[in-house]
């Protein structure tokens, strides 16, 4: 009795042992997708999108039994942005177009697009540790580590994006894990659009986005826009983050501040896989 | 066949906290329904069963969302061995029991994992930054026990497998 005690202790052990062996090895070296986990994945990637469209049909109805009195509030609201916003952009177009540079750096940007894919998020993480979710769209559709994943509207044939949501980290036959922006182990450089000035930007647990800029010189306001800066090579130049909430001056060489993301990562359900060549 | 009836149960409920259960969310927090199940095969079936479905869900979760294999595996694991361990020792008919073992073993969870990802140097900003989520969820997991109680009694009966409560 005593033996077989010492026995199941040991075995125990064992496994701990083994687990925390497994745990220091895959955190530092990456071991990149396996055949096990591409079965797991492709066996359980169909069972996820029927499922998560079955909740997101659920809770969808449900909310908009809540919300119908607000849509129409909400459409005249639009529309009147939509004017304001056609106005505006009619002004721009006229001052671009009058000034050589500016026409040639707004053919450039305009020029960039990239071969994108729509995807469908068909399961996210299931705890509250981390923030990543899985699309239903895998190496059968040429989706490649680290291709961009933004949030986009497709508007007459043209894809226009809303706003930065993570890139991909791992990848199966019809799946692909994405990590979001707000997930902790998410690190972006920032690009202010009023003066250029840059930083790094980390994800929290909180689902807000922290970080600091390169120099207690820069010049950065509450309300201002960050997007890509594109150093990193991993994320392309000039998507979307999201808007300046908070800036705390500190002692240091930096100046720390929270950005509050344009996408809201527990609202979306549709994302856009942008392929990129590297 | 009956044997693997609880993983079954178990894979179940995986799928369903990886897709419906964020529908039902409280400040962005989602409840752990995988690790009340966990909890309450352990305390009915012992420490084999409680360590082997640990493993089970540990090994599905780490695959399938993380990035470094093991934690979820390791922490399921000991939650599964550790309760499985107490099987002669606690009124499995009674509640109480199962109502505390989720209330400790949630935040034993939790704290678990901030006690690795804290070695894995992966930074997590402040404490109570961290600490919040995790009453959060476990006020929910407490919430949702009763109701997951009733299916798993319900299920247990239905599939005809006999837990001694002695």
């Amino acid at each position: 009795m005593e033996n077989k005690k010492l026995i199941k202790r040991i075995v125990v052990i064992f496994i701990c042992m083994i687990l925390i062996i497994a745990i220091g090895y895959t955190s530092v070296y990456n071991v990149g997708t396996n055949s096990g986990e591409n079965i797991i994945g492709t066996l359980t990637s169909p069972i996820q999108k029927v499922l998560y469209n079955f909740g997101r049909i659920f809770s969808n109805s449900y909310e908009s039994i809540l919300e119908i009195y607000k849509v129409r509030e909400e459409n005249e609201q639009l529309k009147e942005r939509l004017y304001k916003l056609t106005n505006e952009n009619r002004i721009l177009l006229d001052i671009v177009e009058n000034k050589e540079y500016l026409k040639n750096e707004y053919t450039m940007r305009k020029m960039i697009d990239y071969d994108y894919e729509k995807a469908q998020i068909i399961s996210r993480d299931p705890n509250n540790w981390f923030k990543k979710f899985t699309i239903d769209k895998g190496t059968k559709q040429d989706v490649k580590i680290d291709d961009i994943i933004v949030q986009a509207a497709e508007v007459e044939e043209d894809l226009v994006v809303i706003g930065l949501v993570g890139k991909v980290i791992d990848v199966g036959s019809n799946w692909a894990k994405v990590i979001t922006i707000v997930d902790i182990n998410s690190s972006i450089s920032f690009r202010n659009i009023k003066n250029n000035s840059s930083g790094i930007l980390r994800g929290q647990i909180d689902n807000t986005i922290k970080g600091y800029t390169f120099s207690k010189g820069d010049k950065i306001k509450v309300g201002d826009a960050l997007v890509t800066s594109g150093l990193g090579e991993v994320y392309a130049q000039n998507l979307y983050i999201g808007k300046v909430v908070s800036i705390e001056g500190n002692d240091g060489l930096t100046i720390d501040l929270e950005v509050e993301p344009v996408v809201n990562f527990q609202e979306i359900h549709n994302v856009y896989v942008l392929k990129i060549e590297r | 066949m009956k044997k693997l009836y609880p993983f079954i149960i178990v894979f179940v409920s995986f799928v369903l906290q990886s897709t419906v259960m964020h529908f039902i969310t409280i400040i962005d927090i989602i409840p752990n329904i995988s690790l009340l199940f966990l909890i309450i095969f352990s305390v009915q079936l012992g420490e084999y069963y409680g360590g082997s479905l640990g493993i089970f869900l540990g090994v599905l979760t780490d695959v399938l969302y993380l990035g470094s294999f093991g934690i979820n595996t390791l922490i399921y694991f000991i939650t599964g061995y550790f309760l499985g361990t107490f099987k002669e020792n606690v009124y499995k008919e009674d509640y109480l029991t199962y109502f505390a073992a989720t209330g400790i073993m949630s935040i034993v969870y939790n704290g678990f994992f901030y006690i690795i990802i804290f070695f894995l140097r992966i930074n997590t900003g402040s404490l109570i930054n961290v600490i919040t989520p995790i009453i959060i969820e476990t006020i929910l997991n407490l919430a949702l026990l009763y109701p997951i109680l009733k299916i798993e009694f319900f299920l247990l009966d239905r599939l005809g497998i006999k837990v001694k409560y002695y």
